[in-house]
């Protein structure tokens, strides 16, 4: 079997790739029925979740990339613990990671429990009498890139059930904030965790909801289907433990011949406003700090006015600045 | 449903549009009746209709992309496209495409060990409340995407599979994307980089490895010369001819493939002195060429 005579590098090469796949085959966990939602397994469907409780087999298996990325996960979180003990011991203020993997319980309103799950570790620095619950996420760096606070990890959907994991700890260990270590190329990004009212409220809907998810899989029912035929499209049980109707949004049909006649004479001037915009810009540049010219037939004047602008500290800025989903309207017209 | 008429730019509520041009909808449903109630305005509905129609296919088939389409071709050379179930989840929303009542996965057993699951649901489409019943998907545990999977593994690919081939299924039936003609893909990705090469070719487009650009095993490297009588479906460009090895005592040749359909007009080409008249003139380009470009390099450093 070692003979590896007549194999050229190539295959030499493949050959390792393929015994590193069987590898992290023969480490792949089934996934089992547990009747409490893990801290992790937030989801915008109520009827997915249910089924991750009972039937969670029905899923299609990870493929072998995705369990290697997994496997990287636990690497770096590993590593960056490792690291941040290290760095506390000399650092000022000193700080100290403690209470590695330790297991948590919420309870619903009836009084069993509806949400388990683990945090990383506890961070604590200086002179805190208790550690703040830190969890540590190997993100792709395409999201970390994004994350700047909390509100980001909670609006983008892949990264929306981490931030609930680590809310439910807060939640449950009644922590004023905790710390989210996220890995990257360069020093890992700690985002701030508080549980404000606002994340209260996120907390209460998700213990709810785990609530009526736990009380549905103990009595074998399953929730209506999510209208939202994007979720579906992402939900691994999609066509194999599920099978919900779709119903597509549909595009809009405006009927205004008035409208029609606009667009098609927008369409028709298109190109000669663009060039006009174009030489309009190229004008105003060249001739910026002319006050009094002729060229041909033209007269040029021109004259200096006051322009007041803010020029605010970045950090300033930033506390000023608020992020609205519907504040900016891109239109893009095209003639079929 | 909703009606919308934009007046000084705002939408205004469903019932207060004029009933010509709420027709104008086609997501309202219009009898002939109704029609013909609107005289001299049921012209202009129906062309509007159609209208809204036509762009709504050609913005469906815009927003594809050349590996969503399998081509075939047929004896005549006929080339037709045909959408995958990828692509039609990605224009399901411009016909506004709902799937309903549908079926659990039915597992069919075959004598051999392999298996296949079959599914049905109905389907309607808002923009056109055109709707189909009972449509069927279907996939076998045979099939390529499932080579390498076995046991449960292999159970649940097939099914989720299944969905989403009666997903394709209804949504192609509703859209009429299912023989689409090369040209109106051509039409549809103008003023796009979308390429219609690169879609997947299929049958009736070579073997596995033609499909992918080889050349058949014996066929010089030559462009080959065309037919005069015989043009691609869009009129545009005349057909390459086929090259015929040599066989017994006839030498090879170039004839067109659609020789029955011509008769009176016998295209046949020499491949011996096709080849040989290419490569010279390849050749004398490339001589010609050299030449020019020595003369430019000599111009410039002033040796001429």
């Amino acid at each position: 079997m070692n003979d590896t005579t007549g194999l050229t590098p190539y295959d030499l090469a493949r050959a390792v790739e393929q015994n590193w796949g069987a590898w992290l085959e023969r480490d792949r966990r089934v996934a089992t029925p547990h009747p409490q939602v893990w801290a992790s397994a937030y989801r915008e469907c109520e009827r997915r979740m249910v089924l991750e409780l009972t039937v969670p087999d029905q899923q299609l298996p990870f493929p072998v990339q995705a369990l290697a990325r997994f496997r990287r996960g636990n690497d770096r979180e590993r590593d960056l613990l490792v690291d941040m003990a290290r760095i506390g011991r000399d650092a000022d203020p000193t700080f100290v990671v403690h209470s590695q993997q330790e297991r948590f319980e919420l309870k619903g309103r009836t009084g069993g429990v509806v949400i388990t799950g683990k945090v990383d570790a506890r961070l604590r620095v200086g002179n805190m009498k208790t550690g703040a619950p830190l969890e540590v996420k190997a993100w792709s760096q395409n999201i970390v890139d994004r994350i700047d606070t909390f509100d980001d990890v909670y609006e983008n959907m892949w990264t929306r059930s981490g931030a609930h994991q680590l809310l439910a700890y807060l939640y449950g260990a009644n922590e004023p904030f905790g710390f989210l270590l996220l890995d990257r190329s360069g020093i890992p990004k700690l985002v701030v965790v508080e549980l404000n009212d606002t994340n209260h409220e996120r907390m209460e809907a998700f213990l709810a909801r785990a609530e009526r998810v736990v009380a549905a899989a103990a009595s074998g029912t399953l929730p209506d289907y999510i209208d939202d035929p994007a979720e579906c499209k992402r939900c691994a049980f999609y066509g194999t433990a599920c099978n919900p109707p779709i119903a597509s949004v549909g595009q809009d049909v405006l009927v205004d011949p008035e409208l029609e006649a606009d667009l098609e004479r927008w369409w028709a001037t298109r190109d000669a406003g663009r060039a006009w915009r174009d030489l309009d810009e190229g004008l105003k540049k060249r001739l910026r700090g002319v006050e009094s010219a002729v060229a041909g037939h033209f007269a040029i004047a021109g004259r200096w006015g006051t322009y007041k602008r803010l020029e605010l500290p970045p950090d300033i800025k930033k506390q000023y600045t608020i992020a609205d989903p519907k504040g900016r309207f891109t239109l893009e017209i095209e003639r079929l | 449903m909703t009606n919308r008429l934009t007046l000084d730019g705002e939408i205004a509520p469903a019932e207060s549009v004029p009933a010509d041009l709420a027709l104008r909808d086609t997501r309202v449903p219009a009898t002939l009746d109704q029609l013909a109630a609107q005289k001299e305005h049921a012209l202009e509905i129906l062309e509007a209709r159609i209208t809204v129609l036509e762009t709504s296919r050609r913005r469906a088939i815009r927003m594809t992309h050349p590996p969503d389409w399998n081509l075939y071709k047929d004896r005549e050379g006929v080339v037709i496209a045909y959408l995958s179930d990828g692509g039609c989840e990605r224009v399901r929303d411009i016909l506004g495409v709902e799937v309903y009542d549908v079926s659990a996965p039915e597992k069919m057993a075959n004598g051999d060990g392999s298996f296949m699951y079959l599914q049905r649901a109905n389907g309607r489409s808002k923009l056109t409340t055109q709707v189909v019943e009972a449509m069927e998907g279907g996939r076998s545990s045979t099939e390529d995407f499932c080579r390498d999977a076995k046991g449960a593994q292999l159970e649940l690919l097939v099914r989720k599979a299944t969905r989403a081939n009666l997903d394709g299924n209804i949504a192609r039936e509703l859209m009429g994307l299912r023989n689409v003609p090369l040209t109106e893909l051509q039409e549809a990705w103008q003023g796009t980089s979308k390429d219609w090469n690169q879609c997947r070719k299929a049958r009736g487009f070579g073997s596995a490895e033609e499909r992918l650009g080889a050349t058949r095993e014996g066929v010089p490297d030559v462009p080959p010369p065309t037919c005069p009588v015989c043009k691609t479906p869009d009129g545009k460009l005349p057909l390459p001819l086929e090259y015929r090895g040599a066989k017994g005592t006839r030498g090879a040749f170039y004839g067109c493939r659609f020789y029955a359909k011509h008769p009176q007009q016998k295209v046949f080409v020499d491949a011996a002195d096709w080849v040989a008249k290419q490569r010279a003139s390849a050749v004398k380009t490339f001589e010609s060429e050299n030449a020019q470009l020595d003369a430019e390099i000599a111009a410039r450093e002033g040796q001429s």
